[in-house]
């Protein structure tokens, strides 16, 4: 049930934040990148959410070596900004949301630095969000607040 | 196409050494086959005139299908499949192999005017990535809850340098593939003979960084290797090259250290690195040699060495930062869980931040919903308060391991006990005791392994001890934060000669102290209890102990110790005993020590200590 209502918010969350109509949602990317057909169907197939969290935790970006031995190959969206900042900020929720209420730290620094786009707006605008993110502590809402913070960053840069 | 590579190499037929160019510039292929950058990159070793063993356990690697491998077939495979007819499954040897190639190209340059076009999305993808970036060779510090990771690890980076931490560099990590439900015994056996495999991956750094600085607070130093453009193509080219390949692990030597030696050894075009000889290659050898080739190469070889604090000692830095009140309104938070109506600085709100995320890093499931929920709070109480732009925190650098004293120890003392004198020798791969220079997190420490103790008295060589694993660690009391305990402490597992016995009466012994340690000035003063059981019946010991340790000039340190036995069925090690030990140490290599001890009568030693 835990799981259900995670991926309820998920999902009301990533529709909720009508940003940049060319960016993809925190979901879609990790749908298109193959982890997301894991994370869905074993969520309703009833699967254990603590290994479903699991998966996405180990799935992090391996700059594309690994595809290189196994011979399969990551589709090309998979290897861009938006993928790397979705894992990025779902990998270290905790010291993003810290350099947020700071404002300041080498997380969000990160996160931003590397984006053409004006980087103290992008800032303000997700301190901004993480306010109405505060509460809750259970691990699988980490993935709704993830992905809320990931859409008010492409909605304020185009990632 | 290769992003930034490579003319391309003519067809060579396998086995055949008169298919490449016959020019009198180009060497034979025979010759080529012995050279020592395609050894390397074969990862092979010499084991007689004409063979070779290797550790990887892969045909994959090898073009010419077999192990061991052969360099002469596996060159010429080599330059076969680099002509081999371009196919969709993306696995063409130019798009596996790009070092190969390269080395190819600069050997045979005759050769590259037939080769396929090939294009290698993959690797393209991985060479961009890594294009005109910085190259660190990090060296993460000893874990001592876990007596494999005591010696520490080792890891590449590759980024542009614009963050401390290189938390989205590349990070390269060499490690062996542990199934977790191997118990101890079988964990020490696979690892000491080869019953593990490991392999070089990439992640992105801070996936290493969450890790090592976050759930196990190591430091790391990162040193900025100096490449030149060749160098840091060839680097990325090679580690491309290794990515997955499965290597038999051996922790004593063919470990994390072996393997990025290896690589370095390539990449620099030397032997410099590594001693084959040696039974044993812990990180820190790997640095002393980097450490060394900087001296001998005009310091070309890094150039600086970045101290990167792990979480906690971050965290700690920022509570002793904190003025009293501050520090005050941070603890009753913690105490009550609950962050109170009353006014708290941004300061505090900041400690209190990086502490609960530092906690919650190593939570398990029963904390975790408490320290998320005040997280909570306090992300709150925060946003409230107007963001800060930075936050200068100064934490003391502690001196990179590499350069401090050397770990395989030869020490020969003269011992003035009445009614005999003796002389001790000792010799150890890896000793590093309290009063050595030690760096990293070393500091205030010992860690000793593999001990042999023997004396010679009336002429005769005595067994005395052989000590398996010796570790203590002084931890000072640093920050007052509620619910923090810093411990000293220390164990021991060893063989000795049973007290007083005068041949060969060896009992197994397994010692342990637990306490506490203040600094104090250039040093720190603690109290300790100290217990010691034996395979002896009649050898079983309890002592409680105060002493200080304490840098006395920048060469000379010293320690002073006394334990009174409270309880021993030993009458030859009951009462007070009193030491005091002091070491001068000249340089890596070498180090006097002398030490008076007293418990019936007086001891003195007079040392000298030997260090490779």
């Amino acid at each position: 049930m835990k799981t259900i209502i995670a991926l309820s918010m998920t999902m009301a969350l990533a529709l909720s934040f009508t940003a940049n109509a060319q960016s993809r949602t925190f979901a879609d990317v990790y749908a298109e990148c193959g982890i997301g057909a894991l994370l869905f169907n074993k969520d309703l197939s009833g699967g254990d959410n603590g290994r479903i969290l699991a998966i996405i935790s180990n799935a992090t970006w391996d700059w594309g070596t690994t595809a290189h031995i196994s011979n399969q190959s990551s589709p090309e969206n998979c290897q861009g900004a938006s993928t790397t900042a979705a894992a990025f900020i779902y990998q270290n929720y905790d010291r993003i949301e810290t350099d947020l209420a700071q404002g300041h730290g080498e997380y969000i620094d990160a996160l931003v630095t590397n984006l053409s786009c004006n980087t103290a707006e992008v800032k303000t605008a997700m301190r901004s969000k993480l306010g109405a993110l505060v509460g809750g502590s259970e691990a699988d809402i980490a993935f709704a607040k993830s992905s809320a913070l990931y859409d008010s960053l492409v909605g304020s840069c185009n990632v | 196409m290769l992003a930034d590579s490579v003319d391309k190499v003519p067809a060579a037929e396998p086995g055949s050494e008169e298919s490449t160019d016959s020019s009198s510039s180009t060497p034979p292929i025979a010759t080529l086959a012995t050279d020592p950058q395609w050894l390397r990159l074969m990862k092979v070793t010499r084991s007689g005139k004409n063979t070779f063993t290797t550790d990887i356990l892969s045909t994959e690697f090898y073009l010419a299908g077999r192990l061991p491998p052969s360099p002469l077939d596996e060159l010429q495979a080599t330059i076969a499949a680099f002509n081999a007819p371009v196919t969709a499954d993306k696995s063409h040897a130019q798009c596996r192999f790009p070092a190969r190639l390269y080395w190819l190209k600069q050997k045979i340059p005759a050769l590259a005017a037939t080769l396929p076009q090939v294009t290698c999305t993959e690797l393209d993808a991985w060479l961009q990535r890594t294009l005109d970036k910085n190259f660190y060779l990090v060296h993460v510090s000893g874990y001592f809850a876990n007596p494999a990771s005591a010696f520490g690890h080792l890891l590449f980076r590759i980024g542009d340098g614009s963050s401390k931490r290189g938390l989205l560099d590349a990070g390269i990590n060499f490690g062996a593939k542990i199934p977790p439900t191997d118990g101890s015994f079988r964990y020490m056996y696979n690892g000491l003979f080869g019953g593990y495999t490991a392999s070089f991956s990439t992640k992105e750094h801070y996936v290493q960084d969450k890790v090592y600085s976050g759930t196990e607070s190591r430091d790391m130093w990162a040193y900025q290797l100096q490449l030149t453009n060749e160098q840091a193509a060839v680097f990325r080219y090679h580690l491309w090259e290794l990515m997955d390949q499965p290597f038999k692990y051996y922790f004593l030597n063919k470990n994390c250290a072996y393997r990025m030696a290896e690589v370095l050894e390539f990449v620099f075009d030397t032997d410099f690195f590594i001693d084959d000889k040696s039974p044993y290659y812990a990180p820190v050898q790997l640095f002393d040699k980097l450490e060394q080739h900087q001296r001998d190469h005009n310091n070309s070889t890094y150039s600086g060495v970045e101290f990167i604090p792990s979480h906690k000692r971050e965290t700690f830095s920022a509570f002793n930062a904190l003025d009293n009140a501050e520090a005050a309104a941070a603890n009753r938070v913690l105490k009550t869980s609950q962050t109170t109506d009353a006014v708290m600085s941004e300061d505090s709100l900041d400690f209190l931040l990086d502490y609960l995320d530092y906690k919650i890093q190593g939570a398990d499931e029963a904390q975790l919903g408490a320290l998320q929920n005040l997280k909570q709070q306090v992300v709150r109480k925060r946003l409230a308060l107007p963001p800060r732009a930075e936050r200068p925190l100064a934490v003391p650098a502690l001196l990179a391991p590499g350069g401090g004293p050397r770990p395989a120890t030869l020490r020969l003392g003269l011992v003035q006990e009445r009614p005999d004198d003796a002389l001790d020798l000792s010799i150890s791969p890896f000793w590093y005791d309290l009063l050595d220079s030690n760096r990293g997190s070393l500091i205030d420490s010992a860690f000793r392994a593999l001990v042999l103790n023997l004396r010679v008295s009336d002429e005769e060589l005595k067994f005395n001890q052989l000590t398996l694993l010796d570790i203590q660690k002084y931890t000072p009391a640093g920050a007052a934060i509620v619910g923090e305990r810093a411990f000293t402490w220390r164990g021991a597992a060893a063989i000795r000669n049973r007290n007083g016995c005068s041949s060969f009466c060896p009992v197994a012994a397994f010692a342990g102290s637990i306490g506490k340690s203040l600094e104090l000035g250039s040093g720190l003063v603690y109290s300790t209890l100290d217990a010691e059981l034996t395979s002896s019946l009649v050898e079983q010991d309890v002592r409680a102990s105060i002493g200080s340790l304490r840098q006395l000039t920048p060469k000379l340190r010293g320690r002073w110790n006394s334990s009174y036995t409270l309880y021993s069925k030993n009458e030859l090690v009951s009462g007070w005993l009193h030491q005091i030990q002091l070491q001068y140490t000249f340089s890596q290599q070498h180090a006097i020590d002398f030490s008076w001890e007293r418990r019936v009568s007086n001891a003195y030693t007079l040392g000298y200590k030997f260090k490779w």
